[in-house]
């Protein structure tokens, strides 16, 4: 049990990093709450979430529950193939002491993100009057995006000199992420006989959690003469009764150490509103021949806030903090209480003071922005009412990094019943993996459908990403009702 | 009805198929090597508890010359498991414990040398013989430099270790101790280069 308490006081010095890193592996982001390879195809009814504009070719009910469901994850690091090295005939990680340095790092960015996205819808339809197509959706959304600096890999892997006093600055270690109800209504209508369809999503969101830590400065030296850590850090939450939870420190009992959140009885710790719009144009009037195939789209979603009230909302930071240490700040009694391992722990977890944070007082609450992304589209019809091309560009606008996404594809609708899309996407397949859409959209009984951006998902037989840098699947089940539209 | 339901389980059969994912059992954690290594800077370990040097009352020169006395001291429990696991494994670069030693023992005019010898205890209290610390000398006076090296070598017997043993072997004209006298390590520092650990 001891044993067990010392390994986990050890690895404090790397645990901000790996910890996040690895937590949000597992979490789940990405642009919107649909695939990209769906985005040029008419019988999809998800693509009205990424440009407000898109509509399907016909109404729809959504089985409940099962309508959409939307999970994705990207990085541009994290994945066994760049963590992990064969090594004598088994495989290792990148700290194993026989892995060198350079070899180590090779694979590791400036900055080395995760970013995570599920949507799950619980309700939605779709139907057209008119020219108008209206959408209602109720839905769950949760996303987080992690950034682990390099200069965090290189104080895990390089680390410290025995001659030399070493500074290691870990500023922008970031995590944030949030999870809310989302109840939407959207309208596209057509204007310019049909050429420009316009439309809107209104957005009432109910938030359930948020969480954004921000290592704005954070850095540590160590020497034979001291070892020194300097921060400043912000962590704000919010979650229904949030309130902070503190351990009492091992070695002061006058200090209190940050350990999490605890959490009351359940509301809706808070409101807010967006919106999309999205436009698209289709240019089958202009007078050159061959753009009359050419569709041009654009959207920008998730303009809005989320508003955190004051009783539901915490800030914590430890601001300006500086904390050294030096060999003549502990004793080593000869009546065997004091092992090296001991004063080790304490001089990591005095050192780990730097970043204690501190309940801030409460004021007010928290406005927090959503993360905007948009998208655009280029669409041109190659084959009559049976083939297009498409290109999507898609960026996402995040707290503490952008992300972009170029997506190539061709949409095949063999039969009314039948479509399918196969993609590319430029930025994280790195020629391993495709996207694959399949609707399988009957005008009567049920539609269903399947689509990935990053269909061929590389694992360990643990469900790890190996070679794999993105991950997403969208399902979704429904039933069509009124006429197909052209 | 049953034409769109064959449709369906025929699209569903397809879509699985072509989105299979791939097992790569090269990475199957299970197997995975997780010993890593951290480059740590020298560890502060503070001061040691003083040694006092008052165990003999004054003898004048006249009737005890050219003494040799030897004082004892022990570290008890300065290596315990988690202590032997991190830095005191095999495959170790070896540690070393540095420090500056005040040796406050009679007036330096005495000419007093002190030589320490280190041994290490193990478990059963029995003396470690494997384990060979050189010997070190100093004389009466404050700010000395003082080291114990464990080598590589040694690191596969310093799996039972548990105290650090002192011997001051103090060779002196004449005995004039006093309760003021004492032997004090402080800014003691290990440099062990590398902490083992399995994530």
């Amino acid at each position: 049990m001891l044993y067990s308490k010392n390994r986990m006081k050890l690895r404090s010095l790397f645990s901000i990093s790996i910890a996040t890193a690895l937590c949000c592996i597992l979490s789940l982001d990405g642009f919107a709450q649909s695939t990209r390879s769906s985005y040029f195809m008419k019988t999809s009814y998800t693509r009205t979430s990424l440009n407000a504009a898109l509509r399907p070719d016909q109404g729809y009910i959504g089985v409940p529950l099962l309508s959409n469901i939307y999970l994705d994850a990207r990085t541009n690091t994290f994945n066994l193939e760049n963590l992990t090295f064969p090594l004598n005939g088994e495989r290792v990680t990148f700290m194993h002491s026989q892995i060198p340095a350079s070899k180590a790092l090779s694979n590791i960015s400036d900055d080395n993100y995760v970013t995570t996205n599920l949507a799950f819808s619980i309700m939605s339809a779709g139907f057209y009057r008119g020219d108008s197509y209206w959408n209602f959706d109720f839905g769950i959304r949760a996303n987080a995006d992690s950034n682990v600096p390099k200069s965090v890999f290189e104080l895990l892997k390089v680390g410290f000199d025995e001659n030399e006093t070493v500074t290691h600055d870990l500023s922008n270690v970031s995590l944030a992420g949030s999870v809310f109800a989302e109840i939407g209504v959207t309208n596209s209508r057509t204007f310019l006989n049909n050429s420009l369809t316009l439309g809107a999503r209104g957005k009432l969101l109910l938030g359930i959690s948020y969480v954004d830590l921000d290592a704005e400065s954070l850095n540590i030296t160590a020497g034979s003469e001291f070892w020194r850590a300097k921060s400043r850090v912000t962590l704000k939450g919010a979650g229904p009764g949030i309130k902070g939870k503190y351990d009492e420190n091992e070695y002061d009992p006058t200090k209190q150490d940050f350990d999490g959140f605890n959490f009351g009885d359940f509301n809706i710790p808070g409101y807010g509103l967006g919106i999309d719009i999205g436009a698209v144009y289709d240019f089958k009037d202009a007078p050159v021949g061959f753009l009359r195939k050419l569709k041009v789209s654009y959207a920008l979603n998730d303009l809005g806030f989320i508003s955190w009230s004051k009783g539901n909302f915490i800030q914590l930071s430890s601001p300006e903090t500086e904390v050294i240490v030096s060999p003549n700040d502990y004793s080593t009694h000869n009546d065997g209480s004091t092992s090296i391992i001991d004063i080790f722990d304490h001089a990591l977890d005095d050192l780990r003071q730097a970043v204690n944070l501190h309940e801030d007082p409460r004021t007010s609450g928290y406005t927090a922005t959503l993360r905007a992304n948009m998208n655009v589209g280029l669409e041109y019809e190659v084959w009559d009412d049976k083939m297009t091309a498409g290109f999507l560009y898609s960026t996402r606008f995040g707290n503490y990094f952008t992300t972009k996404e170029f997506t190539l594809s061709a949409n095949y609708t063999p039969k009314e019943w039948l479509a399918a899309s196969f993609s590319y996407s430029l930025a994280y397949s790195a020629f391993k993996t495709f996207g694959l859409a399949v609707h399988i959209a009957p005008s009567r009984g049920i539609n269903f459908f399947l689509a990935s951006d990053y269909s061929i998902v590389r694992i360990s037989p643990q469900w790890m990403p190996t070679s794999t840098k993105a991950i997403n699947v969208q399902m979704g089940v429904s039933i069509p009702f009124g006429g197909r539209r052209p | 009805m049953k034409k769109v339901l064959n449709y369906n389980i025929i699209g569903i059969v397809i879509l699985f198929l072509s989105m299979q994912s791939c097992v790569d059992k090269e990475y199957d954690s299970d197997n995975l090597n997780t010993n890593i290594e951290l480059n740590l800077p020298p560890v502060p370990l503070g001061g040691f508890d003083t040694i006092f040097v008052n165990f003999l009352p004054s003898i004048p020169p006249e009737i005890v010359v050219g003494a040799r006395v030897a004082l004892s001291d022990t570290i008890r429990g300065l290596f315990d498991k988690n202590t032997i696991d991190r830095f005191f494994f095999e495959g170790s670069r070896g540690v070393v414990i540095s420090a500056k030693i005040d040796a406050m023992v009679m007036p330096q005019e005495s000419g007093l040398e002190i030589e320490i010898l280190l041994n290490i205890i193990n478990a059963d209290r029995t003396r470690n013989e494997f384990v060979k610390i050189p010997p070190q000398k100093i004389v009466s006076a404050k700010n000395q430099n003082f080291e114990i090296r464990i080598g590589p070598e040694y690191m596969k017997y310093m799996k039972d270790a548990r105290d650090l043993h002192f011997i001051f072997a103090i060779k002196v004209a004449a005995i004039n101790f006093t309760r003021q006298d004492y032997i004090y390590l402080r800014r003691v520092v290990l440099f062990a280069g590398g902490v083992q650990l399995e994530l």
